[in-house]
């Protein structure tokens, strides 16, 4: 019975060694990421902790991120502008007791001062392919644009993937925009690689509204994260506002998560409902508890 | 030598009738172009319009403008510069004449053999100016004036007005007084004098003419024998931004063309910095060892010195030259230049062209230069006006004065997606107050869980100022952002009477 016991301790020891290597190297592949683990950011959705789902500890700000949709509800494009004007000071002015945005903020700090000023006088680069994703138009009138400093878009509707993917290219390979928004159906793998590696060459950020047919197998793809959004259902007795449902779905060193968001169209920005679940669940992992307790609004 | 062409202001003969060009002055409005019709039907320029509709009541007429004739001409002389770089235009007739007679002179002396002959030349001349929708008269003689003469009054084809004195003498003899381009007094005395035809002049004794007729007369018949000079202001490019190159050795294949014109636009370029300008359009014309010449033609959304940049746009055309058995000559020609802002230089001589948009309008041009025939670049801008589709207006990406909200114009909430054309719905269900409940919208119903409304559009009345009250009404809009089942926010859109309501949906809300 002894025995029985001992092998049974070592065996859980075993375990736990191989899943805190496992964890290790998930979170040790810091150096194929372009902007290194100084420039990601830790928070977003106003206190969303990433450190939990993303091996590099939060967003990268340059590279590729995809948003897949079937028909934009209008949260794709208001989720897309927010990631692609996400600024690092957002995990300055976010939910500071969390530990992992402490540790980012000390870290990042210094060296995103100088590219924040130099991408602030740049305009977001909104290319859209006809029938792609709606037959309607984005509507630039709803954006915040000459309620703030930011520099009014630059927009281009074409009619072939082809010249879209190769404007995008161009565009980040330059470096003369702050971050450009692809919308798009989907595309092969070395479409995916090539604006991958024209982001990295010129320090740009994309976004891609990804058209997902229903039914159909997504391609894969390089993207640095993958996201989804979707309008959570209202019945007549309870009217959900503007509560969305967000996930994670897929990227490099992604742990597939889900939160729920508020958007806010008349600044472009998503909030999570409830920070402090989040929170707490962050703060319990970090204390070597795993695997994590979610909040009842995350699914892991 | 002379080329004459018609008048460029010269209306096309079209199947509706006769068309004169007409210019006010203080005598009244007068005809100064006609097409064929208006001059068959005996109009001729210089006279009044109330005259020529008398005789033709039918008569279409439309002012001269000035800028299009400049644009025409221009444009002819650009296409003469093929032959001979010496081109003329007639610019007296232009600017006193109302025959609608104009023309260009070109100097081809020594290049005729290059187009396989005179007769040849007059042949290429005259499909080149006639593909471009032109009439035209064209002759070749030893001198300006004879040219002028041969190209108005030979009697030959087309084809085969080639004056050539004395050996043609007979021919010239018998062109009328008028080949002397003389005023039109000299002509009505010449007239009364029975003098009509050259040969009747050219006997006279030559003091006897000048003392009755005055000293034109001797001049232009001088200058039609070629005794006198005469001194044609020839169009030649006002600007030194030009670079031509000859080569001994024919350029064969498309690597040393590339080095060649590498080469000349880097020269350019730094002509154009020193001078602090920079070019909007350059072309590049390469020149075969059998006469054919390519031209490409790149246009830059701002002044550019960038060789580099304008090398990468030329390279995505130069594909296109068919070197052919070589090219022996290049031109470089900038004819649009601008001035730019002045840049300090580095000390290293480099400049930063990210410093100040350059490098931006830099990326604009390489991706306009790919754009379809549909596909647009443009920078959002707003218009003063509560249509949800003309409130959003485009504008030109480098340099848009227009700014992208208009502060004093507030805007209610506005959908993220805008539908055009909004998409049409089918009413199911109704309330008991005649509100729909639920739609059936591409295909998928649509429970109305909420509704917020109505937003009232009316019509612009600027616009209908025709229409009734009971016209405009149709046009107004209700607009209803509604909420369903799925938690989508909708922009639902009635149009309509009432009880004849047309629903749809104009846009989607993102929160």
């Amino acid at each position: 019975m002894l025995c029985l016991g001992k092998m049974l301790a070592e065996r859980i020891r075993d375990a736990r060694a191989v899943l805190a290597r496992a964890e290790k190297s998930w979170r040790g592949n810091v150096s194929c990421f372009p902007g290194k683990a100084g420039g990601v950011v830790g928070c977003l959705f106003g206190g969303m902790a990433l450190s939990r789902n993303i091996s590099i500890g939060g967003f990268v700000p340059v590279g590729m991120h995809e948003v897949i949709c079937a028909h934009d509800g209008g949260a794709a494009s208001i989720l897309a502008w927010y990631l692609a004007r996400i600024a690092p000071q957002e995990q300055r002015a976010g939910y500071g007791r969390l530990q992992g945005c402490e540790q980012d903020r000390s870290q990042g700090k210094p060296q995103n001062n100088a590219q924040d000023h130099a991408q602030s006088n740049r305009s977001v680069f909104w290319v859209r392919q006809r029938r792609a994703i709606d037959q309607g138009g984005f509507y630039h009138l709803a954006l915040p644009i000459g309620q703030a400093t930011d520099p009014p878009p630059l927009m281009m509707t074409v009619d072939q993937q082809d010249i879209a993917l190769w404007s995008c290219e161009e565009a980040a390979k330059s470096g003369q925009v702050a971050s450009i928004i692809l919308e798009t159906t989907d595309y092969d793998l070395t479409s995916a690689r090539r604006l991958q590696l024209a982001c990295e060459a010129g320090g740009t950020r994309m976004i891609v509204l990804r058209r997902a047919f229903h039914g159909g197998r997504l391609m894969p793809s390089s993207a640095l994260t993958r996201w989804k959004i979707e309008p959570a259902p209202s019945t007549p007795d309870t009217k959900t506002g503007n509560i969305h449902h967000l996930s994670l779905i897929g990227g490099r060193g992604v742990r597939p998560g889900s939160w729920k968001v508020k958007t806010d169209a008349s600044t472009f920005s998503l909030s999570v409902v409830d920070p402090l679940e989040d929170g707490l669940s962050e703060n319990q992992q970090d204390h070597g508890r795993y695997p994590p307790q979610g909040g009842p609004g995350r699914v892991i | 030598m002379s080329s004459e062409n018609s008048n460029p202001t010269e209306p096309a003969d079209d199947a509706d009738g006769p068309h004169v060009i007409t210019r006010a002055d203080h005598k009244g409005v007068l005809v100064c172009g006609l097409n064929a019709r208006a001059r068959d039907a005996g109009l001729y320029g210089g006279m009044r319009l109330s005259d020529a509709r008398s005789i033709l009541p039918g008569l279409h007429d439309s002012p001269e403008d000035e800028a299009l004739y400049d644009m025409h001409l221009a444009g002819l002389i650009r296409l003469m510069d093929r032959y001979s770089p010496w081109v003329a235009p007639d610019r007296e007739l232009h600017a006193h004449g109302l025959q609608g007679d104009g023309g260009l002179w070109l100097e081809i002396t020594g290049g005729s053999h290059l187009f396989g002959g005179e007769t040849a030349m007059i042949g290429h001349i005259l499909r080149d100016v006639k593909s471009r929708g032109y009439g035209a008269r064209i002759a070749i003689a030893d001198t300006a004036g004879a040219a002028w003469a041969a190209a108005r009054h030979h009697p030959g084809a087309p084809a085969e007005h080639i004056l050539s004195l004395p050996a043609d003498h007979e021919i010239a003899a018998g062109f009328p007084v008028s080949a002397l381009r003389l005023s039109d007094d000299i002509i009505a005395l010449l007239s009364r004098l029975g003098l009509k035809q050259l040969g009747d002049i050219t006997p006279l004794p030559r003091a006897n003419i000048t003392t009755r007729l005055g000293p034109d007369v001797l001049r232009r018949l001088d200058q039609f024998y070629g005794r006198l000079p005469e001194h044609l202001n020839f169009k030649l490019p006002d600007t030194p931004w030009l670079i031509k190159q000859s080569f001994g050795e024919p350029l064969g294949d498309a690597v040393n063309l590339a080095l060649a014109i590498e080469d000349m636009t880097g020269k350019l370029c730094e002509m154009l910095a020193a001078e602090n300008l920079g070019l909007r359009r350059i072309c590049v014309r390469s020149i075969r060892v059998d006469g054919h010449a390519h031209t490409i033609t790149t246009t830059t959304g701002t002044p550019c010195q960038s060789a580099p940049h304008i090398l990468r746009l030329l390279g995505e055309k130069m594909p296109g030259v068919d070197t052919g058995f070589g090219i022996e000559k290049i031109i470089v020609h900038a004819p649009w230049v601008e001035h730019v802002a002045f840049r300090q230089a580095r000390l290293d001589h480099q400049q930063d062209d990210s410093s100040d948009g350059l490098a931006l309008g830099q990326l604009i041009d390489r991706i306009c230069h790919h754009l379809g025939p549909n596909d647009i670049l443009y920078r959002p801008a707003h218009h003063a006006s509560h249509m949800p589709e003309r409130a959003a207006i485009r504008q030109s990406p480098v340099g848009g004065a227009r700014p992208a909200r208009l502060p004093d114009a507030p805007l209610p909430k506005r959908p993220v997606r805008l539908l055009e054309p909004p998409e049409p719905v089918e009413v199911i269900a109704r309330s008991a107050n005649g509100a729909p409940t639920r739609l059936r919208w591409r295909k998928m119903i649509v429970d109305i869980a909420c509704a917020e409304g109505p937003e009232r559009i009316c019509p612009e009345w600027w616009g209908h100022l025709d229409d009734d009250h009971y016209a405009l009404s149709r046009m107004t809009r209700d607009y209803f952002r509604i909420r369903d089942q799925k938690g989508r926010m909708l922009w639902l859109l009635r149009t309509g009477h009432a009880g004849q309501d047309i629903w749809s949906i104009h846009g989607i809300f993102g929160g």
